[in-house]
């Protein structure tokens, strides 16, 4: 029998009616075990006056409180270690891990059964298998394999669908892109920032990325821009997919597949994927904007419904892709965070939108946005570029280029650009922190 | 004949992983087992509810197991 495209054919390409019959047992199925083992679950559905039991369609999700972040460390911190979320005894667990801390707050903790680490692993690889990797191949995590989460679930991922996996935890970027060109790796993840930096090192060490075995890149952990897209599959002579998932739920809810839609599909079947307007909370169309609002069937020993994740994202329907999965598509992948937008003297800047641009220009090997406020409380944006050292001459002028760029991107704000020393600005393995934002408050 | 969560009926591998789940879940649940033995079977019984979840054959967690 031919292998098929598809991980898991009988749910990924079914009809929507059933799909969405799926997804309302199971949600139903759900809320009344998170009511039952979950003091926290239970404590707020009581308090908005629902249960498992009102639930008899899909919309009415809605009428289910939402969980966020800001109740998460709460209940973290007055009940340390976990809060009252679990649903059984931590002794049952076998994984322990902590949010990266990105946003500089305090680390989520979460814990895993086996049956919860086994499905973390099962998600990951409806997009492996959607994006190709198969038992042929040899898959490289270029990835610290530490208390963050990352690609620990994408590791297992490869040794269920067969694949050789070369974990790399102790390398040096050095070593990494040796031992990728050595073992004729064919699948390299890592996250966008540090494939870029590992595609310069091999550069600088003159070794052949193009034209190396390696022909499906992967990458996670932050959104990936088009442009820095473009840039990491010429760089790497390879296909990009681009993955999301979260700590919160512990794996990815959305791959590209081998098609590559210009989005991600959604893992429908293990995930109901809601898009809210952030200020009113009610529902978005296909094509806008919104706030993903996720709540998952897999981790049973941390039940996640409707968490409000503050990441921004465009659905459209599943068929605009030709793949004939029926997952829809986050078009273009996570956009941006709704916490993360910046207001600079009235103009709306993502720092999405500024990657975007600069990524344009390959002669920049890394880069910065530092926010700041004058004396009088004038808000300042700077982004500070750092060359790659092969890009002697016209430096000035391509300075020039880049802000006009910006500014004509950013509806006539000027945006500051200065040129930063060489290794100065820093690197990053897992998630990138490019923005600098020292405004007084 | 048994069916899957929206109502169809199960093929014949269906009926066979299904079986299989059952068995171990029961296997599972036993107290008189040697740790290799425990061990194992919890490890095989929380990798095939994946397939009987993803096939919608059922779907429910599995701590009374210690899964």
């Amino acid at each position: 029998m031919a292998m098929s495209e598809y991980w898991n054919p009988k749910f990924e390409a079914c009809s929507k009616e059933d799909l969405r019959r799926l997804q309302l047992t199971k949600l139903k199925c759900h809320v009344a075990w998170a009511m039952e083992k979950s003091p926290f679950h239970r404590r707020l559905y009581e308090g908005a006056g629902v249960s498992a039991d009102d639930i008899k369609t899909l919309d009415d999700i809605g009428k289910l409180p939402f969980m966020d972040r800001a109740k998460w460390m709460k209940i973290q911190a007055d009940e340390p270690p976990f809060g009252d979320l679990l649903t059984a005894p931590r002794e049952q667990a076998i994984r322990y891990h902590l949010t990266s801390g990105t946003s500089g707050r305090q680390p989520l903790r979460v814990l895993d059964s086996p049956k919860d680490w086994q499905w973390i692993s099962e998600c990951w690889a409806y997009g492996f298998w959607g994006f190709g990797v198969r038992p042929h191949d040899t898959v490289f995590f270029a990835f610290s394999y530490g208390s963050f989460i990352g690609f620990w679930g994408a590791h297992y991922c490869c040794e269920k669908i067969g694949a050789l996996v070369i974990p790399s935890g102790n390398m040096t970027t050095e070593n990494r892109v040796r031992q990728i060109v050595e073992m004729e790796v064919t699948t390299v993840c890592a996250t966008p920032t540090y494939a870029i930096r590992l595609a310069i090192e091999a550069e600088k060490q003159g070794l052949d990325l193009v034209g190396s075995a390696v022909n499906k890149l992967i990458v996670s952990g932050e959104p990936v821009v088009g442009a820095t897209k473009k840039l990491l599959e010429e760089k790497w002579g390879a296909k990009c997919a681009d993955t999301a998932g979260m700590t919160e739920i512990g794996t990815i809810m959305m791959f590209e597949c081998s098609h590559q839609p210009g989005g991600a599909h959604l893992i429908e079947d293990h995930f109901i994927e809601e898009v809210l307007d952030p200020e009113t909370g009610e529902p978005v169309g296909y094509g806008e904007i919104g706030e993903r609002v996720v709540t998952s069937f897999g981790r049973g020993f941390i039940p996640l419904i409707r968490y409000r994740t503050s990441d921004l994202v465009k659905k459209v329907p599943h068929d605009t892709c030709g793949c004939g999965r029926n997952g829809d598509i986050y078009e273009g992948g996570i956009l941006g965070r709704v916490d993360n937008m910046l207001l600079i003297r009235g103009t709306n800047v993502y720092p999405r939108a500024i990657e975007e641009i600069v990524r344009e220009y390959g002669e920049i090997e890394e880069f910065q946005i530092h926010v700041w406020n004058t004396e009088n409380l004038v808000d300042e944006i700077t982004v500070r570029l750092e060359f790659n050292p092969s890009k002697k001459d016209g430096r000035s002028e391509l300075m020039t280029t880049i802000a006009a760029d910006l500014k004509r991107n950013h509806e006539g704000l000027r945006i500051n650009v200065e040129e930063a020393p060489e290794g100065a600005l820093p690197r990053f393995e897992l998630k990138a922190k490019r923005l600098l934002d020292e405004r007084k408050k | 004949m048994s069916k899957d969560l929206l109502g169809n009926d199960l093929t014949e591998a269906e009926t066979e992983i299904l079986a299989a789940y059952e068995n171990l879940k029961k296997l599972s649940a036993r107290d008189d087992l040697s740790p290799c033995m425990v061990s194992n079977i919890r490890f095989a019984t929380a990798a095939l509810a994946q397939t009987v979840t993803d096939l919608g054959l059922t779907y429910e967690h599995l701590h009374h197991l210690g899964l």
